[in-house]
């Protein structure tokens, strides 16, 4: 009896989702529209845009431009003359120039010293930083490349895995585990609050069914969209280039991540009885939970507060699942066991408080 | 005159409702009140992870000269000395992302002239932070030489850096100014749309129609409250960020032209507001779609970053964008303390005021004549 009312439940909320097509294709296109947005911002804070301007021909200059390409900072325009390379940062297609002014071979081969005038527009520290910081880097390279000897030290870099995920590819999952959660949130929440909306609510409580019955139905109509949802996010994270290390493990996270997304979703939803309130909210916890829960490197190289909330909410346990599941590695010092028991905890959890949501409604009625 | 006390009586009873409705306030500022939560919180990690510097050679002077510049380098969020068994332990619990190990022997090799090898672990999981630690060595070992502790200093390439601001910006209080366009936009959205819509839902707009008013008056009315609304949540905000030291206080002057600019800014907002309101007619629908198109035009506009880290084509995309001009003259009025093209942003914005406002009125006039 209890799972035939939740299957009529969740039956119900599908139509329902379909006689409001807005709605629904909003919810159903807001992760993607997520994933979407934070790729621009991924694209744009790979690299910083510089102009080039070499007035000389000599070997040292080209030598120099090279070691400038191989600082792993700047993606580099050639610019006629130093106004032109001016007027790139003033149309903010740049945000610095840099001048291989005439005689620099000379100089170097003559060593003497040889001037690098930089043109920074230092629009906050941080990114001023990294160019200021990538300039000893192509100095030392260019040195280590044409006079190798002078250098009275080696370094060695050892990376501790063989393949460089790249900033997208990180990101990527990251963001996808945020488009997941407001997708969740979304159809978790708006399913749940409707039927308070609508007034239906109290029919349902009518009814000679069980209060998990409607939380089940809920749960199960979310499920149905969340997955609809994931599979499009899926097609863009595809059309990225991004290949999951394990399909088998990519496909278990979504459906585990995805069932505890919606599970907090349907709670929100029964507490605060507004579909009003759900869409802020999804939105509100969704982007800055994204930030501190492990989106650019582990929770532990963040500041100690911000580790602390991140390992509160499901969000960074996620997120983890899904870059083993994608790139093969933890970046969490969470033990695997917790990091499932956490998140199969807190689908209970939310589940518990919807029930209970339902139950007091009841009473009072 | 009438139309005017009757302007008036519309925008105080719209923002009566919205001072009345913790749900409409908390629909219009908490995304990005939350937003500015935690770029406070983060700030501090942002130049860089921490790290952990082995110094093998403990009775080596150069090689306490290497570990001191390793250890008071601003690029990293924090730098541990610690034994090799301890750096190793910190590195595989994820605490620290990279190792500086100076060799046993460094400081005596270096003066022997054998080229002793400094060895830097990188936990590499991406590309940007492997990057910055990349970059965090060469700029260690170029102080260093230059500090002489490594003998006569081989290099001769001097980089003469000329800033175009006097000051370098903070990171927060870069990204507070996106924050606060996001704010005013949202909140110029969310309030119109929702005054809007608001009509039809409690069937009020009957009344109104009844009433001597003109549909023109009554439309201003609402995106003027809208207009209101916006410039106190950004208004708050902005004095939150300067209280707090993020943002410097502006002279008179330019702290005129930055509530211009949010005004300007809130009247696109309202106007985008009254269009969505008047068409779409329902606050689910609404909320929905206003909070995605200003998260979207954060986004476009370059966000938390500046339009000239976008790809060429959304610089495009960008251009038309006009929360784009109003982050522009915010940060060159509140930041760096300039007004240079600020009367470009300031014309951008009046058109795409005016563009907003074209379009919403007589969508919205249509919808009352209905």
């Amino acid at each position: 009896m209890g799972i035939r009312a939740a299957f009529y439940i969740m039956l119900n909320d599908l139509r329902l989702n379909l006689v409001s097509p807005f709605a629904t294709i909003l919810s159903l296109i807001v992760p993607i529209n997520f994933l979407i947005l934070f790729v621009l911002f991924a694209i744009g804070g790979a690299k910083v845009p510089v102009s080039v301007v070499v007035s000389g021909s000599g070997h040292y200059d080209a030598a120099f431009l090279q070691a400038l390409h191989n600082a792993l900072t700047f993606h580099i325009h050639r610019a006629s003359s130093v106004a032109a390379g001016q007027q790139l940062i003033q149309n903010h297609k740049s945000v610095a120039t840099i001048h291989i002014a005439n005689g620099f071979s000379s100089a170097v081969a003559a060593g003497q010293t040889a001037h690098v005038p930089l043109t920074l527009n230092n629009l906050n520290k941080d990114f001023a930083d990294d160019v200021r910081r990538a300039m000893p880097l192509a100095v030392l390279n260019f040195y280590h490349s044409v006079f190798p000897s002078t250098l009275p030290f080696n370094w060695k870099e050892v990376d501790t895995y063989a393949h460089n995920v790249t900033f997208l590819g990180y990101l990527a999952v990251s963001i996808q585990t945020v488009a997941l959660l407001i997708g969740g949130l979304l159809f978790g929440g708006r399913g749940s609050a409707r039927d308070w909306e609508l007034g239906t609510m109290k029919e349902l409580m009518l009814a000679p069914i069980r209060p998990w019955s409607v939380v089940a139905g809920k749960l199960g109509a979310a499920m149905t969209n969340g997955i609809a949802s994931a599979v499009m996010v899926l097609g863009a994270l595809l059309l990225l280039g991004l290949r999951p290390a394990d399909w088998g493990q990519f496909v278990g996270v979504t459906l585990l991540t995805l069932f505890v997304f919606i599970s907090l979703g349907v709670a929100i939803g029964s507490v605060a009885k507004s579909q009003f309130v759900v869409t802020p909210f999804a939105f509100a916890l969704g982007l800055p939970l994204f930030f501190i829960s492990g989106a650019f490197g582990p929770i532990t190289w963040s500041t100690p507060a911000a580790a602390v909330i991140a390992r509160i909410f499901p969000v960074a346990y996620a997120n983890a699942a899904f870059q083993h599941a994608v790139h093969g590695y933890w970046p969490i010092d969470t033990g695997v066991g917790w990091i499932w028991t956490i998140l199969i905890g807190w689908a209970v959890l939310a589940l518990g408080v919807s029930w209970l949501a339902y139950r007091r409604a009841t009473a009072k009625h | 005159m009438q139309q005017l006390s009757t302007f008036w009586a519309i925008v105080k009873k719209d923002l009566a409702t919205w001072i009345r409705s913790p749900s409409t306030i908390a629909v219009t500022v908490l995304p990005a009140l939350i937003l500015m939560f935690v770029l406070i919180l983060q700030a501090a990690a942002v130049t860089g992870s921490p790290v952990a510097i082995v110094n093998q050679d403990t009775s080596g002077q150069a090689a306490a000269k290497l570990q001191h510049i390793a250890q008071n380098y601003n690029g990293f969020y924090n730098a541990k000395v610690l034994s090799k068994a301890q750096a190793e332990k910190e590195y595989q619990n994820l605490a620290v992302a990279g190792v500086l190990v100076i060799p046993k022997g460094f400081s005596k090799e270096l003066k022997g002239g054998q080229h002793p090898t400094i060895t830097w672990q990188v936990r590499n999981f991406n590309n940007d932070t492997a990057n910055d630690l990349r970059r965090a060595l060469p700029d260690i070992l170029s102080t260093f030489l230059k500090s002489g502790a490594a003998g006569k200093n081989p290099m001769h390439i001097q980089v003469q850096e000329h800033d175009l601001h006097a000051r370098d910006a903070s990171f927060v209080g870069f990204n507070m100014i996106a924050v606060v366009v996001m704010l005013v936009l949202q909140a110029g959205i969310v309030n119109a749309g929702l005054a809007a819509v608001r009509e039809w839902e409690t069937g009020s707009v009957k009344e109104l129609l009844m009433s001597p008013a003109r549909p023109l008056t009554m439309i201003l009315g609402k995106v003027g409250a809208g207009v209101i609304a916006s410039d106190i949540t950004g208004g708050i905000a902005l004095i939150a960020a300067i209280a707090a030291g993020m943002v410097p206080v502006p002279s008179f002057g330019l702290g005129i032209l930055a509530f211009v600019i949010v005004t300007l800014t809130a009247i696109v907002g309202s106007g985008l507001g009254v269009l969505i309101g008047a068409a779409l007619r329902a606050t689910e629908r609404v909320s929905g779609l206003s909070i995605s198109l200003s998260f979207y035009l954060f986004f476009l506009a370059g966000g938390i970053t500046d339009i000239a880290y976008l790809p060429r084509w959304l610089q495009d995309v960008a251009a038309y964008i006009p929360n784009t001009y109003s982050l522009d003259a915010l940060r060159a009025t509140l930041l760096y303390n300039s007004s240079t093209g600020i009367l470009t942003d300031i014309g951008v914005l009046v058109l795409a005021g005016a563009v907003a406002l074209l379009i919403g009125v007589p969508v919205m006039r249509r919808g009352l004549s209905h």
